[in-house]
């Protein structure tokens, strides 16, 4: 490339991938989560995503709700969709064994996108940011108040997620069932709750990035479909089951497809992805951060 | 002796798909003592745990903790009535501290473990040194005895163990029998499953012998040692 | 358990086959048409189609309203049937052969260029005329010649319709002539960017590098493509994709400050665009291929656009929203075949066929055109600009056909 050195240009790709990675952590984490108690592949959960744009949409733009506002309540019907879905759908299903579960999760989230497409129309939509088009600017590297806002929500959703695992009653049991189902049943886990808390947190995190990602990235039903395939991908590089390896899968895919964007081209920047999955199942196939089974 | 049975297992049938696990087996444990269940791999001595536990479901028979039914029951109520399971193969959970671990056993329960936390440090010194430690990175023999610490925490009036001498090495064994004796000694009942049958009847008052998921022989202690069929079988006499 | 739900489904799938044959109702004297849609009605490009079939559906229902129209002393109503293809090869080739046997006289899609490359040999196969909308050149090119679809016509534009105008427009009117282009990778955006790229250097500019094509579906993050092309040297960006593209190109193109010049594909001229986009856009200039009169213009109109009129009206007084260029598609399907009809006194296909194909001009929402023997609409699309947020017709309809010529029929159709 012409200005191969040029800094603000490498600080851009940074930042640029950077906000790439918070769209693809939230989502993720829940799919590790779902994955990791459960052993549920949950493609639903894009479809979460999607209807916590969409929440966002209406809330703010129907409703007269504020943005803040529809966010929480995004996240709120994102739990509660998937707490709803993993106890009709999956939790029934799963004593039949894994390959219908992963059926199903395909079904719910095809039902899903369709129906929205009647309720909704196909239109893109965009939710108008709180922060309008105000935006930092440090010797021409761009970061929008809103992505800013984005970064940080995202931060936070994560040291929570964090905490609230590592800290609370719950978040131990449920990473007990991950660890050692056999053995968190027997201490007195109570397996249908905690997995109905694994959908729901999952849930929570794919609804609010839906709503976080609303202002920044026009949507439409099928914008759940594109999300879940990342995501998916990213959680088998990172490691199935494993909240570290979402985080460190989502940061590393963002910031290989940014920069293979931005020194190759733009249409090998997908076959990174999916192709740091394939390396890994075959290096490594429990994953960058993954445990094998014990 | 007198009094009702802590456990009863009535004619109890268990398939695993179309394999037949247990077949009618009959067995009581009283309370206090230190019952064994032996036989050679694949005899449904675990399976026999598992059923007490509620992690399978009796096709036929009954089960019975004092007087009540456990049929039906999930694990999560059963630990509530007193019953802990510490499982085959430990299965620890690897990725939380020892002393997390040992919280967990107490998932059931409500208010303050430091009681409890006392007893398994007394029971297992090795244990509070290692409290902050991730419990995969500890050895077999620490794996152990954390498993059994986890099901003490639930306050069990009834420990079931499973295969507690699996894989360790022999002082290690040593340790763990002590360990089950000064836990009996101090009012828990036990019913072990147990491989080593040296160890099994050196700690138990009492045994059964299961083949082919048949209860096949049974007796105190000191009657299974002189068996010849159990000699012959298990002590390589 | 599981059989018994299986049985439920196979009957509730039964029932709703069942209640899709119904015969449509007609009475002595009068003939029912068949119109079956191929189109993509769910995946990536479902509004598209969505909006296709509505425009068909808006048509036929006006029309039988009004009691039909007259072919040969006969009456004449149309039934709409519809396919879904997916936007994908395999679905465009499910949608054809159902369609194939479901009996329909003529077809209107795909509006996805692969899908419609899939349809067209069947459909040529079964002697169904078909109404192309998607804007790959081989529809109306070597593709048709291989499959043998003489019956096929594209009622819209082709890549070289759009980008011709736009590309003239940069250079000679704005002087932009060092461009750097990205589109979606597929057959839509590279024939566009292969296009406006072929004016571009006839007329002295260039590519500053090689373009980007970005998956599709599926990218919805073009800040890195963008931050390249800041630090590229070009002097204007070419962005061709579908609505969802364009808008977050044209706010993250705003997000970063590019001081660049930016033409973009023709869904700039779709409300949601503006809807979403609105003040951000202005200075932004697209391919315009539909007036409605609404929109203020920098010209005297030189010909009044009759059907684009009549069907904005409608679509306003039915169904209380404005049309889109993809209502277009279904709509001017419909009165093509209506007016070819009515002036050959037939609804058999291939006579209807060969009359669209006369060179006879016709009355259509995206102006009053005929057809090239290679079945591509001899049309041409002005350019459009944003000012103060709204759509501005910049140039007209013949602004690639004078001096330089950059476009002209003959262009068209292979030799």
């Amino acid at each position: 490339m012409r200005r191969a050195v040029d800094v603000v240009t490498i600080l851009q790709f940074g930042v640029n991938g950077l906000f790439v990675a918070t769209g693809y952590a939230l989502v993720a984490l829940g799919l590790t989560l779902i994955f990791g108690v459960l052993h549920v592949a949950d493609f639903a959960q894009g479809a979460l995503y999607m209807l916590g744009a969409y929440v966002s949409f209406y809330a703010t733009q129907a409703g007269g709700v504020g943005y803040f506002a529809a966010v929480a309540l995004a996240m709120a019907t994102g739990a509660v969709l998937a707490a709803l879905n993993g106890g009709v759908v999956y939790l029934p299903l799963q004593r039949h064994g894994g390959s219908l579960t992963f059926v199903a999760a395909l079904g719910v989230l095809l039902i899903l996108q369709n129906a929205a497409l009647w309720w909704f129309g196909g239109d893109f939509r965009l939710v108008p940011s709180p922060f309008g088009d105000g935006k930092f600017s440090a010797g021409g590297v761009v970061l929008t108040h809103h992505q800013a806002f984005v970064l940080g929500a995202t931060g936070c959703l994560v040291l929570l997620l964090w905490a609230g695992l590592r800290y609370t009653k719950p978040g131990k049991a449920l990473r007990a069932m991950a660890q050692q189902p056999e053995a968190a049943r027997l201490v007195g886990i109570d397996i249908q709750r905690v997995g109905l808390l694994a959908f729901a947190v999952a849930g929570g995190l794919a609804g609010g990035a839906g709503a976080l990602m609303a202002p920044v990235r026009a949507f439409d039903p099928h914008i759940g479909a594109v999300v879940i395939l990342k995501s998916f991908a990213i959680v088998i590089f990172g490691g199935m089951g494993s909240v570290p390896g979402a985080i460190v899968g989502a940061a590393v895919v963002a910031l290989a497809e940014t920069f293979t964007a931005a020194y190759l081209a733009a249409e090998f920047a997908d076959l990174v992805a999916f192709g740091l999955m394939i390396v890994a199942l075959f290096a490594r196939p429990q994953g960058l951060l993954g445990r094998l089974p014990t | 002796m007198g009094g009702e049975a802590l456990l009863e297992l009535d004619r109890v049938t268990v398939f695993y798909g179309r394999v037949r696990a247990l077949q009618e087996v009959s067995l009581q444990v009283w309370p206090g003592e230190v019952v064994a269940l032996l036989g050679s791999n694949g005899a449904g001595k675990s399976t026999a745990l598992r059923l007490v536990s509620g992690l399978v479901a009796p096709a036929a028979g009954r089960v019975r903790f004092r007087e009540r039914d456990l049929v039906g029951l999930g694990p999560a109520s059963i630990v509530r009535l007193g019953i802990a399971h510490c499982p085959e193969g430990r299965k620890v959970f690897p990725e939380m501290t020892v002393r997390e671990n040992l919280e967990m056993g107490a998932y059931t329960r409500r208010g303050s473990l430091e009681a409890d936390l006392e007893r398994v440090w007394a029971l297992f010194p090795v244990l509070r040194q290692r409290q902050h430690q991730l419990a995969g990175s500890l050895s077999g023999g620490e794996q152990q005895m954390l498993a059994i610490g986890r099901a003490l925490m639930a306050r069990p009036a009834l420990l079931l163990l499973d295969e507690p001498s699996m894989g360790l090495a022999p002082a290690v064994v040593q340790e763990v029998a002590r360990a089950i004796r000064s836990l009996n000694a101090s009012g828990t009942t036990v019913l072990l499953v147990e491989q080593n049958v040296h160890v099994a009847l050196r700690i138990a008052h009492r045994g059964y012998v299961l083949e082919n998921g048949r209860v096949v022989v049974s007796g105190t202690a000191e009657e299974l040692s002189r068996d010849d069929r159990v000699r012959r079988a298990y002590l390589g006499a | 358990m599981r059989w018994r739900s299986l049985a439920w489904v196979v009957c509730g799938v039964a029932v709703a086959v069942a209640g899709l044959r119904l015969p449509a109702a007609g009475g002595p004297g009068v003939e029912t048409v068949t119109v079956g849609f191929a189109l993509p009605l769910t995946g990536a490009a479902a509004r598209e189609g969505q909006e296709s079939l509505e425009g068909a559906q808006l048509a036929v229902r006006l029309l039988n309203e009004a009691g039909g129209f007259r072919v040969g002393g006969r009456t004449v109503r149309f039934e709409v049937v519809s396919e879904d293809d997916r936007c994908t090869p395999a679905g465009g080739t499910e949608a054809a052969n159902r369609l194939v046997a479901r009996r329909v006289a003529f077809v209107g899609g795909s509006f996805c260029s692969s899908a419609a490359l899939a349809q067209q040999p069947i459909f040529a196969q079964a002697r169904i005329p078909q109404v192309i909308y998607a804007y790959a050149t081989d529809l109306t090119g070597v593709a048709r010649q291989r499959a043998g679809a003489d019956l096929s016509v594209r009622i819209g534009p082709q890549a070289a319709v759009e980008m011709a105008p736009l590309a003239k427009y940069a250079v000679t009117v704005n002087n932009h002539r060092r461009f750097f282009a990205m589109a979606q990778n597929t057959d839509f955006g590279r024939s566009m960017v292969g296009e406006f790229r072929r004016v571009l250097e006839r007329l002295g500019g260039r590519f500053v590098a090689e373009p980007e094509f970005y998956t599709f579906p599926g990218t919805t993050d073009f800040r890195t493509i963008l931050t390249k092309a800041r630090g590229s040297g070009a002097d204007a960006l070419l962005a061709i994709g579908l609505v969802g593209e364009m808008i977050g190109v044209s706010l993250q193109f705003r997000e970063l400050g590019l001081g660049l010049g930016f033409y973009g594909s023709d869904l700039l001229e779709d409300p949601a665009y503006q809807d979403a986009v609105g003040e951000r856009a202005n200075g932004f200039f697209y391919p315009w291929v539909y007036d409605d009169g609404v929109d203020p213009r920098r010209f005297t109109r030189t010909e009044p656009e009759r059907m684009a009129r009549e069907m904005s009206l409608a679509f306003l007084n039915n169904l209380k929203k404005r049309a889109t260029r993809n209502h277009a598609w279904g709509w001017g399907t419909i009165h093509l075949l209506k007016q070819a009809m009515e002036r050959e006194g037939t609804t058999d296909p291939e006579r209807v066929m060969r009359r669209v194909l006369s060179g006879e001009r016709f009355d259509l929402p995206l102006g009053r055109y005929g057809f090239l023997p290679c079945g591509q609409a001899d049309m041409r699309v002005g350019v459009g600009s944003y000012v103060d947020g709204r759509r501005t017709l910049m140039v007209d309809r013949d602004f690639a056909g004078r001096p330089p010529v950059v476009l002209t029929s003959a262009d068209l159709c292979p030799r």
